[in-house]
């Protein structure tokens, strides 16, 4: 459904009408109506992370006034807002207490003054992460809203009235677009502050203003329930001004324009004497509006009925100010649209993911489309449904999930909505929010969703038309895929080349990929959209109107016919048809008074040829390959380890961590030492198999970043990747395939600490003899981001996930070798190599042998290192070169279950049997409970080298302990929202 | 005849505002300006497009008579009704926005010479006379 309307003859008539001028002002500026004000009773220990305040000296109002999402100045003196802006939260406040949105940016203190206004601005409603819990707007636990949607208000944008005799009308048209996810609207009412609503129940409830209300301003007040029960709210304003009470005449007015990339509108407005500057609030509502003429007919146009008086609506975002001695200056002030506002919005990385049962958490969301993604960022992360009227329509393309970066809440809305299905997200000038697929990629069989706003001619424009025609081709060829999901989730990938498998004479080829479809025709027809797009033979033109036409706006998606004989022009161009609207600009000429418009327009365009497309071997690499290039071999001496004395706590939180989990492949961050880590995917480079078989983890000094996958513990695993920075993709670095032998497998990984980028890995063809006569043959390999080699070999290896670490010069390898007749026997051994690769020793270790997996971790440079094999027996002290084990007190569990400190001295892990955390500071020898500090649960431990700083991690815990385990920091970031249940397996401290 | 040259506040008092009963002797009429700017179109025609301006002009006149102009606009604009000729030598009614001259006026003695008065963003009304 369209919301867009062709004009009617009358009005195509009157916009050919000479003698079009305008009047125009700006509503808004005025210090809104003070709902509620007093002082703050309470003393503060920090500014931090404030939701509320008690409060006293009620000097205006009642708490009772005040609504969610109200305006709420914190000032040093009465109704000043010095030390900040926040807004009412939607806990209503009690006789003595005030809650607000959680804020860390206002210095709060006892008698310092609050004044909520009658205003609503667009803010962000940040996430709050407590332990594993995930609180929207600070305090919005999850309970059922992705399977009972909340339903969004339709009641068009702030009105002004102009009155020249009360009592005065005020329309609110098209309630019964209101609209909710899988449900439908039961009830709607209006309200109003001031003025006597009638008809409040239906579609077109009408404000009746008998005279001039108090403050100028009233405030209206939609609520729509759905039939699941959900209720929500949407506020307007009502603006008045009549004779004695006079709107701000604007002094000129520049760049006013819409830009459909941006996806909003903005302005700019030089006010000068005639206005008491004064009243230019930071973040200000301004209402432009006018009254217009058409020949000697006072009458306004646009798109938005009983709004046809508003130019834009939007908030001031920047000043400029003229100073002159006679203080005859003007000020400049520039006025943003709500999508500018959400773009300087933080936004957390909101994941959202298809539920598959009934929804537990704010990310599992039944049948995942786009628009739910989307609302969900609208209505939830920021106030903008209780603003702004937003649309948003499902189209039947389901996703598994969408997982977009950290980033301002505008640009993640972006991202999905352009990523998935090639729709472009942006408020008209009226502050209504679309989200639509892009003329250009709609199927030119749903066309018709949308009309032409008129036809334009030689007669509708001035002068000329400036047309640049495009005669190479830009793109000579687009290879296009995506998936359909359907509605439980299973996918199928569709593939399309535009025009062909050869590429056109002239051009540069393209691809677009992960895009949700329907079918395999959809994929083809967008295959040869897009190229038709990328070789439109007119190239986006501007076409300046003689007339003030309102009537076009960038959003909701809209056209025009337009016109052009071939007698026109010198090289006979004509053109007959549809043109799509890519830009609005209304050009104001503040000395003649009066608008013209500036339509920039594309051509529409049909699809080229296209067939079906190629489905590759792999199709894993699915975004743009970060990696840096393969750097050459390059042998450095050991590093000295540094680190701080074991007596020294150092306060610094680590900052750039990775990790692997079973379910989510690997994450990164840069920013473990804020409250809440951002953690981001890179899975880039690995296959979907791959990404969820990773076996083991590591990091080099120098920031590249090695996993063993493809695979488990039982069959070993089948490669090496590397990614040479947080972020990258992955590579392979070593394939089994490449084995001397067949069907031999990787079976360990490890890292030299003191190396800038050092690995090796264990591996090779496992014993099976008698079977085959083979007694095993494996491989110490070495290598780094640029390639491998493969050194010694040992006898009889058996099929056992080894590990391996580096201490006192050499490397020693944990695995299984064969003893007994002819080495049928799997035993436990620790085999040790030189640095460089060379065989030097193998000592029986104590163990249960076989196939368990056997795990290891370093005891810093010296000889010591530590041996655990899963569900088996107690963690030994390896030293004497290996030789020696000593059994200690704990039964670790899983390949991180202990790490060491660089001295070797000081120790964290987990004791498999209770999950209980434990800690040595004498190498090992004795080991004592954390129980009492650290929770159970987790089985992952990561030394950040020194003595007292720690990641403890394992399933979808993630704590920081910086004193070795006396006490934890939660570290769990956005892992809970973006990777709920994730289980993770391998974290590695980089810096 | 009579000039029919008139000036109020309320577009009801047209009739009682005609300036020979409020005593001021009557402008030379300067041409009327339907709108400010023209445009050529795209076809070769041409349209125009901005405010109308009405300009009334005393070559001479007298202190009392600037006085009683000047009480419907004592600042510097003042919306006002007034009655004038159009561009077709019609007489018409319009709400417009009167301009006093903000670079001052000059005098001889006790009159006041080349005023000009300039009434801009006019608004055809109905007929009250």
């Amino acid at each position: 459904m369209s919301v867009v309307r062709e004009m009617s003859g009358a009005e195509e008539s009157n916009h050919a009408l000479p003698k079009q001028r305008s009047q125009l002002f700006i509503a808004g500026l005025e210090n809104p109506p003070i709902v509620f004000a007093g002082q703050i009773n309470q003393a503060f220990t920090t500014h931090d992370m404030q939701m509320q305040f008690d409060y006293d000296h009620v000097t205006s109002g009642a708490f009772g006034d005040v609504e969610p999402n109200m305006t709420c100045w914190i000032g040093t003196y009465s109704g000043g807002y010095d030390l900040g802006i926040c807004r009412a939260a939607r806990v209503n406040p009690t006789s003595t207490r005030m809650y607000i949105n959680e804020t860390s940016e206002i210095a709060f203190a006892d008698n310092m003054f609050f004044t909520v206004v009658d205003d609503f601005i667009p803010m962000p409603r940040h996430a709050k992460i407590v332990g594993k819990v995930i609180y929207m707007d600070g305090s919005i636990v999850y309970s059922d809203q992705n399977t009972n949607q909340a339903p969004v208000p339709i009641m068009g944008c702030d009105a002004v009235v102009d009155v020249e005799s009360y009592p005065v009308e005020v329309r609110f048209p098209n309630i019964d677009q209101s609209w909710v996810f899988d449900s439908t609207i039961t009830d709607t009412l209006l309200e109003a502050t001031q003025g006597v609503v009638t008809d409040e129940t239906t579609d077109d409830p009408l404000l009746t203003i008998a005279s001039y209300p108090s403050g100028g301003r009233i405030r209206v007040k939609l609520t729509v329930t759905a039939a699941n029960g959900k209720s929500s709210y949407g506020y307007r304003h009502v603006h008045v001004y009549d004779v004695d009470h006079r709107p701000t005449t604007v002094f000129n007015l520049r760049n006013c324009k819409g830009d459909y990339a941006n996806g909003y509108w903005s302005c700019e407005v030089t006010m000068s004497g005639n206005v008491d500057i004064s009243q230019i609030r930071d973040r200000a509502t301004v209402v432009l509006f006018a009254k217009d003429w058409y020949g000697d007919t006072r009458v306004s146009y646009g798109q938005l009925e009983h709004r046809e008086n508003i130019i834009f609506t939007g908030w001031v975002s920047a000043e400029s100010i003229a100073l002159v001695p006679d203080k005859s200056g003007t000020v400049t002030f520039r006025v943003e649209g709500t999508g500018y506002w959400m773009g300087k919005m933080p936004g957390y990385p909101p994941g959202r993911r298809m539920a598959k049962n009934t929804p537990a958490s704010w990310v599992d969301v039944p049948k995942l489309t786009v628009a739910k993604a989307v609302f969900a960022l609208m209505h939830w992360h920021c106030t903008v449904t209780t603003l702004a009227d937003v649309y948003l329509e499902d189209d039947g393309r389901y996703a598994t999930m969408f997982e977009v970066a950290n980033g301002s809440l505008w640009s993640q809305i972006q991202e999905i909505a352009g990523g998935a299905i090639i729709a472009t997200p942006g408020f008209d000038r009226y502050g209504r929010f679309f989200c639509e697929v892009d003329p250009q990629a709609t199927p030119v069989g749903d066309r018709s969703d949308w009309p032409d706003v008129t036809t334009l001619t030689s007669a509708s424009w001035q002068e000329k038309l400036d047309l640049r025609r495009r005669v190479v081709d830009e793109s000579a060829q687009y290879d296009v895929s995506g998936l359909h999901i359907d509605s439980s989730g299973n996918a199928s990938a569709f593939f399309a080349l535009s025009t062909g498998h050869v590429y056109k004479l002239y051009g540069s080829v393209n691809m677009s990929d992960r895009l949700l479809i329907l079918d395999q025709a959809h994929v083809n027809e967008l295959a040869g959209l897009m190229m038709s797009l990328d070789n439109m033979e007119f190239e986006p033109y501007e076409i300046h109107l003689a007339s003030n036409n309102r009537m076009f706006d960038v959003f909701p998606r809209m056209g025009a016919q337009v016109v052009i004989e071939s007698d026109e022009s010198l090289r006979g161009i004509s053109y007959s048809g549809r043109v799509v609207i890519v830009g609005v600009a209304y050009e104001w000429n503040a000395n003649n008074m009066y608008f013209t418009t500036v339509l920039e327009v594309e051509n529409e365009t049909i699809p080229e040829l296209a067939v079906n497309g190629d489905i590759p071997s792999d199709a894993g690499i699915d975004k743009l390959d970060m990696s840096m290039p393969a750097m050459p071999k390059m042998k450095f001496p050991d590093l000295p380890m540094i680190y701080l004395p074991p007596t020294v706590l150092n306060p610094n939180h680590p900052k750039n961590v990775v990790l692997a989990s079973t379910n989510f492949g690997v994450h990164w961050t840069k920013q473990f030492d804020q409250a809440i880590p951002i953690f981001q995917t890179m899975n880039d480079g690995l296959t979907s198999a791959e990404k969820l078989s990773i076996g083991e983890l590591v990091a080099t000094p120098s920031g590249a970043i090695y996993v063993m996958c493809g695979g488990d513990n039982t069959i070993g695993y089948q490669k090496i990747m590397v990614a040479d920075q947080m972020g990258a993709s992955f590579r392979t670095l070593f394939d089994a395939a490449n084995y001397p032998e067949t069907t031999s497998n990787i079976w360990g990984l490890g890292f030299n600490p003191q190396q800038s980028d050092l690995i090796a890995f264990w591996g090779g063809r496992t014993w099976s003899w008698p079977f085959d006569s083979n007694y095993g043959l494996y491989y110490l390999g070495l290598g780094n981001r640029s390639g491998t080699t493969l050194n010694g070999t040992t006898l009889m290896p058996h099929a056992t996930r080894s590990s391996l670490v580096y201490n006192d010069g050499g490397w020693t390898v944990f695995c299984a070798q064969g003893t007994g007749i002819q080495g049928s026997v799997a035993s436990s051994y620790a085999v040790r190599f030189t640095a460089g690769g060379a065989f030097i020793t193998g000592n029986p270790m104590p163990g249960a042998g076989g196939n368990a997996a056997m795990h290891s971790c370093s005891g810093g440079t010296q000889d010591l290192s530590f041996h655990w094999e899963h569900e088996h027996g107690f963690l030994q002290k390896i030293t004497n070169s290996s030789a020696t084990a000593t059994a200690q007190t704990i039964v670790p569990y899983g390949g991180q279950a202990v790490s060491a400190s660089p001295t070797g001295t000081h120790l964290m892990g987990a004791d498999g049997v209770t999950w209980s955390a434990y800690g040595s500071t004498d190498s090992g020898s004795t080991w004592v409970s954390r129980g009492g500090a650290i929770t159970i649960g987790h089985s992952v431990w990561e030394n950040c080298r020194d003595d007292n700083r720690w990641i403890l991690t394992g399933g979808s815990n993630m704590k920081l302990t910086l004193n070795h385990g006396s006490t934890t920091i939660e570290k769990s970031g956005n892992l809970i929202f973006t990777a709920p249940l994730i289980n993770i397996i391998r974290c590695r401290y980089i810096s | 005849m009579r000039s029919r040259y008139a000036i109020a506040t309320d577009v009801n008092d047209i009739p009682t505002g005609y300036l020979f009963l409020l005593g001021i002797s009557a402008p030379q009429s300067l041409p009327f300006v339907e709108a400010a700017d023209a445009v050529e179109l795209g076809n070769g025609h041409v349209t125009v497009l901005g405010v109308g301006l009405a300009v009334w002009q005393w070559g001479f006149m007298e202190v009392s008579e600037r006085d009683a102009l000047r009480a419907y606009c004592p600042a510097y604009s003042a919306e006002v009704f007034i009655r004038t000729l159009d561009a077709s030598n019609v007489w018409e009614t319009y709400r417009a926005i009167m301009l006093w001259p903000t670079k001052g006026e000059s005098y001889v003695v006790d009159s006041t010479v080349g005023l000009t008065i300039n009434f801009k963003i006019l608004e055809l009304m109905e007929d009250v006379s």
